[in-house]
């Protein structure tokens, strides 16, 4: 055979060329009723499934006995041992951290200025932390890195109008600024002072194939000295009292000449419920992929019962192209689909949802608009679509329908079940190795390992991200037997 | 009778997805048991009597990947004859169709069991051979895995009975159905999307209804050996949930497979 | 571009089957070729390849000087049926040509036109897995003429066809050759080409039998035969046997002899006063001719034309 060199193709007409075949492909998609009707099908499910898991769930986090709200009216943890005075107008406040018990990783001990002592009123403080370094926190939602290390240290907030500068000196001599924060209606007269926290321990108990995450309270010392203020108008140091503030307890202070000896536990931070009401509003998305699976499998798969594909590689030889058509065409419609579906289990579970308890002030009203919630609902839909080609791949790469759908409907399924079975240090690899991870998509907050989900413990990005590496090695695969057998 | 025993077995084997499906209800099922096992330590079993694992059912766990296996070759065993036109000649050769699906039934349940057999024993003498290795060792109080003992011969056994159910169940989805991927997905469903359910509904009392009568959550609980007490359902009674769900799957097929032409 | 068929050497190995071993010959254009062997003698392998489905382990098959998967818009200069069950049984007819006419950039009216050509109009918008056997070949007839190409293959088309279907299939070949394109027709059945193919490619076992025109195959075949209908056929057959001649009982009256011409034949029955009813040179059928040619082949030896002129 003489090689012959053809002339390279316009760009226009390459481009035109496989929008006919992406067309030919929706033509094959639309014109077998069983695959719509599939399709149909995989949308209703997901909507009705999310309906029942809604219906099944309640959370009775807005029924705790002491709720606290910060000044954005979020859930939040406001508990600690707080040594304080009040200090009204400009004015600093300085102390030495001589030491500081390693009660917990992200204890804390340092000076703080807080707008009275009710719990979750706004404030700021710099403090140290047994792990996370010098830290300088605000109103629930801020905080600034300092220096590494912990105590001892010496530590100064420094007020002026709604701004305040902490500052932090390993001798007292010479300060290094951390940063400035502005605390939202800081009144003229703020409570200032020293003190201690140290946030409960998770604890992970397992009992007979289950596994559930409780709390354990943690106590944490810290010894201050130098304690000085220096305002026009503060009370002195050596006459403030020691609170618990919020649900600490069993906190106190002991002087001992110049030296103070603080006990405090608790936590000061955001403190939303780990249920998330979006993600289990989309739980059917996992019921529904199964539909999805079988669909884009047959959408390989029947070409080669009837060999119709011999058909499709006479009509287009160029088969790397007839794959990527198959793949868009797919992909596509099963992701309009799934936004389909997405947007309507978001929308008709809320007033189931919020009628179970997930409401305000523990649950905000979710947006559509809203960043993570927006990413939840188009993120099941673009995960469905990733199933659906991974799926078409692996029924090209078989050619058998049944392995195909078996075999996609294990890789996601399966490690959920399996992972939730397991220790979560074994889940959660579970759920980084397999697509199983990208279920994470539909969460709109942080990661825990505090759920029975355990797509929980990874973040939205990292399961996904398994996910396409996984269709992408199977497309790939595909391509590459396409390319290599006989039609 | 007989006949159509020997029948249905020539056309079971001599499909050659059969073997391999059998062999991959062994392997799968001894596989993933065994990882699960290997990736088991004592850190929630400090001590024989606080221990939070049920190191039996986690060496059974295996059973999640081998069903998939039971459920293709069951249904396989169905929809195959249906997409090759084959189920004429096998009514035209028997033409009664409660013979032909009991049959058929008693046939890929039997090869179903006798692949479970040695997948369970595989995975509870795999189990036995790794635990010690991770911890759990004699010395310190664990005792070995054996099937001596009451309740894990019961949890393996109970393992076994539950993939033959499996089987049934498949083969009455199937012959419902007739198409190889809805029946397919159809008994991926009730495996896997219901127990998916099923464990993530959060309300308790939802939850507690649903694995007591969930077909594969109620019927899992045979492999449960401590924490009885803990149950939504005890084993047998679990086992039994699931013995209603192939029975009224069986009728149904039956009674469709009747009254239909044959594809 | 020419409208032809080259296959060049070709060598297709499956396994441990060698399905078609250095076959040569060239499909021209203007005529009907018919391409004949028996089943297995490589006949499907050898369109797949020219295809550009299956990839030959050696040798060429070009169409119009090009192979096949260089083209960019194929159905416009082959088009082809391979397998009339090759429909997705539940996709209407209509649309299994839509999604071709698609993908091939021709417009939608195509569909409708060789839906009339093949006289599916009223089919058009039923699920084609409803379709008989016949009308299938019909719908896979359709999809090879949608681009109106100056090649055609058509892969065993006669296969379920009724009477009226076979007539029909006939005139549309001799048609389209008459327009000058390049026809190719397989068939394990030769009496299916005889009114039909002007040349022939014959296979057995993946080689070249022979590659010759019809007439000429006929009249090789027939060579110097005689026929003869005589009610004293035992008598008959010892007379002629003991002139030296070959004698073959075709039937209760009837006897097929080699060797003798006509005259010596009747000059013999006379002198030894047997009665016939019939004498007359014999006319082979294709199907015969082709039963000489591929009884060679089935012993795996190409055996040529014998001429026994």
């Amino acid at each position: 055979m003489t090689a012959t060199l053809r002339p390279a193709r316009p760009r226009a007409e390459h481009v035109a060329g496989f929008a006919r075949l992406v067309h030919a492909e929706w033509t094959k998609f639309r014109s077998v009723p069983g695959w719509v009707a599939g399709m149909v099908a995989a949308v209703a499910v997901t909507v009705l499934v999310s309906l029942l898991a809604a219906s099944g769930s309640g959370s009775d986090a807005n029924e705790a006995s002491e709720l606290v709200t910060g000044p954005d009216g979020d859930l939040v943890s406001d508990a600690f041992h707080f040594v304080h005075g009040p200090m009204t107008g400009d004015g600093s406040v300085t102390v030495q951290v001589t030491d500081q018990d390693a009660s917990h990783d992200g204890a804390m001990a340092g000076l703080m200025i807080k707008d009275g002592t009710t719990p979750g009123s706004a404030y700021a403080a710099v403090m140290v932390t047994p792990a996370h370094g010098v830290r300088l926190r605000a109103d629930y939602d801020t905080d600034i890195a300092g220096g590494d290390g912990g105590a001892p240290r010496w530590l100064r907030l420094d007020r002026s109008g709604a701004e305040v500068t902490a500052y932090e000196s390993a001798d007292g001599a010479e300060w290094t600024e951390i940063g400035t924060v502005r605390v939202r209606g800081l009144l003229e007269t703020a409570e200032v002072g020293a003190f201690v926290a140290s946030p409960p321990e998770m604890r992970v108990e397992r009992q007979a194939g289950s596994t559930s995450v409780g709390e354990t309270a943690t106590i944490g010392h810290a010894t201050f000295e130098e304690l000085a203020v220096d305002a026009g108008d503060a009370a002195d140091p050596e006459r403030w009292t020691g609170d618990d503030i919020g649900q600490a307890m069993e906190g106190g202070v002991t002087r001992a000449g110049g030296t103070l000896t603080v006990t405090g536990s608790g936590d000061i931070g955001p403190d939303p419920p780990d249920d998330d009401p979006v993600q289990i509003g989309l739980f059917g998305a996992v019921v529904g992929l199964m539909v999805v699976v079988a669909v884009a499998v047959l959408c390989a798969t029947s070409e080669y019962r009837r060999s119709l594909i011999r058909t499709t590689f006479a009509v287009t030889p160029r088969r790397g192209q007839v794959l990527a058509a198959k793949a868009v065409v797919i992909g596509s419609v099963t992701f309009v689909a799934g936004l389909v579906a997405a947007v309507a289990a978001f929308l008709l579970t809320r007033p189931l949802l919020r009628d179970a308890g997930f409401a305000p002030p523990a649950f905000p009203e979710p947006s559509l608009l809203d960043g993570p919630v927006l990413r939840a609902v188009v993120g099941t839909a673009a995960m469905l679509a990733i199933i659906a080609v991974f799926a078409l791949a692996a029924g090209i790469v078989t050619r058998h329908s049944a392995g195909a759908i078996t075999g996609v409907v294990m890789l996601v399924v399966l490690p959920i079940l399996v992972a939730s079975a397991l220790p979560p240090g074994t889940a959660e690899w579970i759920m980084r190795l397999t697509p199983a991870g990208a279920l994470a998509i539909q969460r709109t907050k942080e990661p825990t390992a505090g759920l029975v989900e355990p797509w929980a413990m990874v973040g939205p990005w990292a399961g996904f991200g398994v996910l396409c590496l996984y269709a992408t090695v199977a497309v790939v695969l595909a391509a590459r037997s396409l390319r290599g057998r006989d039609a | 009778m007989s006949r159509i025993l020997r029948a249905e077995w020539t056309k079971l084997r001599t499909v050659p997805s059969t073997a391999w499906l059998v062999a991959a209800v062994v392997a799968l099922t001894v596989a993933l048991g065994t990882a699960a096992v290997a990736s088991l330590d004592t850190e929630y079993c400090p001590t024989p009597t606080t221990c939070a694992e049920d190191t039996a059912r986690i060496s059974l766990t295996g059973v999640w990947l081998g069903q998939a296996a039971v459920a293709v070759l069951a249904v396989l065993a169905v929809t195959n004859e249906y997409a090759s036109a084959l189920i004429r000649s096998t009514l035209a050769a028997t033409p009664s169709r409660l013979l032909v699906l009991t049959g058929k039934v008693a046939v890929v349940t039997a090869t179903v069991l006798a692949a479970a057999v040695p997948g369970v024993a595989g995975s509870v003498l795999a189990a036995r051979v790794i635990l010690p290795s991770n911890g759990f060792t004699a010395a310190d109080g664990y005792a070995p895995l054996s099937l001596a003992d009451g309740p894990t011969l019961r949890a393996a056994a109970g393992t076994v009975l539950y993939l033959g159910l499996v089987a049934v169940i498949g083969v009455g989805i199937a012959t419902i159905v007739r198409g190889t991927a809805a029946a397919l997905t159809a008994a991926l469903t009730v495996l896997y999307a219901v127990p998916l359910l099923v464990r993530f509904v959060s309300d308790p009392a939802w939850q507690e209804q649903l694995q007591r009568w969930s077909p594969s959550s109620a019927g899992l609980a045979i492999q449960a050996t401590t924490g009885l007490d803990r149950l939504p359902i005890q084993p047998w009674a679990g086992l039994g949930v699931l013995a209603g769900y192939a029975a009224v799957t069986l009728v149904c097929a039956a009674a469709l497979f009747r009254a239909r032409d044959a594809g | 571009m020419d409208a032809d068929i080259k296959v060049r050497d070709l060598r297709k190995r499956y396994g441990s089957t060698l399905a078609v071993d250095g076959l040569s010959f060239t499909v021209p254009p203007g005529r009907v070729t018919g391409f004949v062997g028996p089943n297995g003698a490589g006949k499907s392998t050898t369109m797949r390849i020219v295809l550009g489905l299956d990839a030959p382990d050696e040798g060429t098959a070009l169409v119009g000087g090009r192979p096949y998967r260089s083209l960019r818009s194929p159905l416009r200069h082959v088009g082809a049926l391979l397998d009339a069950a090759a429909v997705h049984p539940p996709r209407r007819a209509a649309d299994h040509l839509l999604w071709m006419a698609q993908a091939s950039g021709l417009p939608r009216r195509r569909v409708d036109e060789v839906l009339g050509m093949v006289g599916l109009e009223s089919a058009a918008h039923r699920p084609a897995g409803g379709f008989s056997l016949g009308m299938r070949q019909r719908l896979g007839i359709a999809a090879a003429l949608l681009g109106d190409p100056p090649i055609l293959m058509f892969d065993e088309p006669v296969n379920g066809l009724d009477p009226d279907g076979i007539r029909w299939i006939r005139e549309l070949l001799r048609s389209l050759a008459a327009q000058g394109r390049a026809v190719l027709v397989s068939s394990h059945l030769m009496g299916e080409l005889e009114d039909t193919a002007d040349h022939l490619v014959v296979i057995g076992r993946g080689r070249l039998v022979t590659e010759t025109g019809v007439g000429t195959l006929l009249a090789a075949a027939s060579g110097g035969r005689v026929a003869l209908r005589t009610s004293h056929r035992s008598e008959a057959m010892t007379v002629l046997a003991t002139a030296g001649a070959t004698v073959t009982a075709t039937g209760r009256e009837t006897v097929t002899v080699a060797g003798l011409p006509t005259e010596r034949v009747i000059a013999l029955l006379t002198e030894h006063g047997l009665p016939f009813s019939e004498v007359a040179a014999h006319r082979a059928s294709l199907e015969e001719a082709y039963m000489e040619l591929t009884r060679g082949a089935g012993e795996f030896t190409a055996a040529p034309v014998r001429d026994a002129s």
